[in-house]
């Protein structure tokens, strides 16, 4: 069954079609998804939204696109809308939590060793690192830079689902590459000159 | 080369920005300096992360969990479209009623202060007036002399 046919039958509200659609797409939404939070049960959470919006708001679909880069946009889109969402709210319950004088933080970290292979404490360490590195970076960059890294996605699609240039793309992951290994040098120097100084 | 010159260009060298010359002489202070070589290496496992990236498999009860949110989306479709018309249009007028209300009660205070307060200007003056009027009092000289 070709997207087309797929798209006529969610737009009737048939649940068979939904069905075959969800199957066929829900682990490109998850990987992108995991891709930008770094975490499963948030991203999980995400994909369900997403498609919950795409069964809702397919009729936007003008097909002017390939759907897998409409599914990837939606899904870059509201990965970087949720991160927003989670850094107002814990600004928030930081200024809630200074008022009050509750220094309870709950911090939920998650692990991330069930994203990677063979992966041991300090390799869970060196995650941590590239993720914050990656984190932040400008928003552009980081879309282009997660899209190539971690989802392999080509040059060409990229620009697709960017909406802009091969070149610019180019330039985007060069900067993001450059601006990732400045923060992770940058770390390592100055754990290193700690170490020196304890010795 | 030194350690600090070294610092400086391992991006440029990772990234194969440099000419065979400076190429030679980072790889020669690569394999004398320990805590430098530890430095690039840590650098070049944490870039190669990406590359150990698993694939995640979705939850099998995704459809199922999905179905569940679109039906109580449809059940509270119309309670949703009752708050969002509340938020569109009874929120946005309430708010001005209030405001035009705490505007013309704020007038009409200050109008009500401003009217009162000739009238305890008549107050205050009839009680100095009465307490300034010594006459049926003693005089002081009168009481000396009499002492």
């Amino acid at each position: 069954m070709n997207d087309k046919e797929l798209i006529q039958g969610i737009i009737n509200k048939d649940e068979k079609y939904f069905k075959i659609f969800v199957d066929k797409y829900q682990s490109l939404v998850l990987n992108v998804c995991t891709s930008f939070l770094h975490c499963k049960s948030d991203a999980e959470d995400l994909t369900q939204e997403i498609f919950v919006e795409v069964f809702l708001s397919i009729h936007k679909f003008r097909n002017e696109a390939k759907l897998s880069t409409w599914l990837y946009r939606m899904a870059v889109n509201r990965s970087l809308n949720f991160i927003r969402n989670n850094k107002k709210r814990n600004i928030i319950k930081n200024i809630g939590s200074f008022f009050t004088g509750d220094d309870k933080k709950e911090i939920q970290i998650a692990d991330p060793s069930y994203l990677y292979e063979d992966s041991d404490d300090v390799e869970n360490e060196r995650i941590e690192l590239l993720h914050k590195a990656i984190d932040s970076l400008p928003e552009k960059q980081k879309i282009a830079f997660t899209l190539s890294k971690f989802d392999k996605l080509s040059y060409a699609e990229i620009s697709e689902i960017m909406g802009i240039t091969l070149a610019a793309v180019e330039g985007l992951i060069h900067r993001a590459k450059k601006n990732v290994a400045k923060k992770i040098l940058s770390h390592y120097r100055k754990t290193s000159k700690k170490g020196k100084r304890k010795h | 080369m030194n350690c600090k010159q070294t610092h400086k260009k391992i991006i440029p060298y990772i990234n194969g920005e440099l000419n065979p010359d400076t190429i030679h002489e980072i790889k020669a202070h690569l394999n004398s300096c320990k805590s430098c070589n530890t430095l690039y290496n840590e650098v070049i496992k944490t870039m190669s992360i990406p590359d150990k990236r698993k694939e995640i498999t979705p939850n099998p009860f995704l459809y199922t969990r999905i179905k569940e949110q679109l039906t109580t989306y449809n059940n509270g479709a119309e309670k949703k479209a009752i708050s969002v018309s509340y938020k569109k249009l009874l929120q946005p007028i309430i708010v001005s009623v209030m405001l035009v209300f705490a505007i013309f009660s704020g007038i009409g205070l200050g109008n009500a202060y401003f009217s009162a307060k000739p009238k305890n200007k008549i107050i205050i003056e009839k009680t100095t007036a009465y307490y300034l009027n010594d006459l049926k009092q003693e005089r002081l000289e009168m009481t000396i002399l009499n002492n």
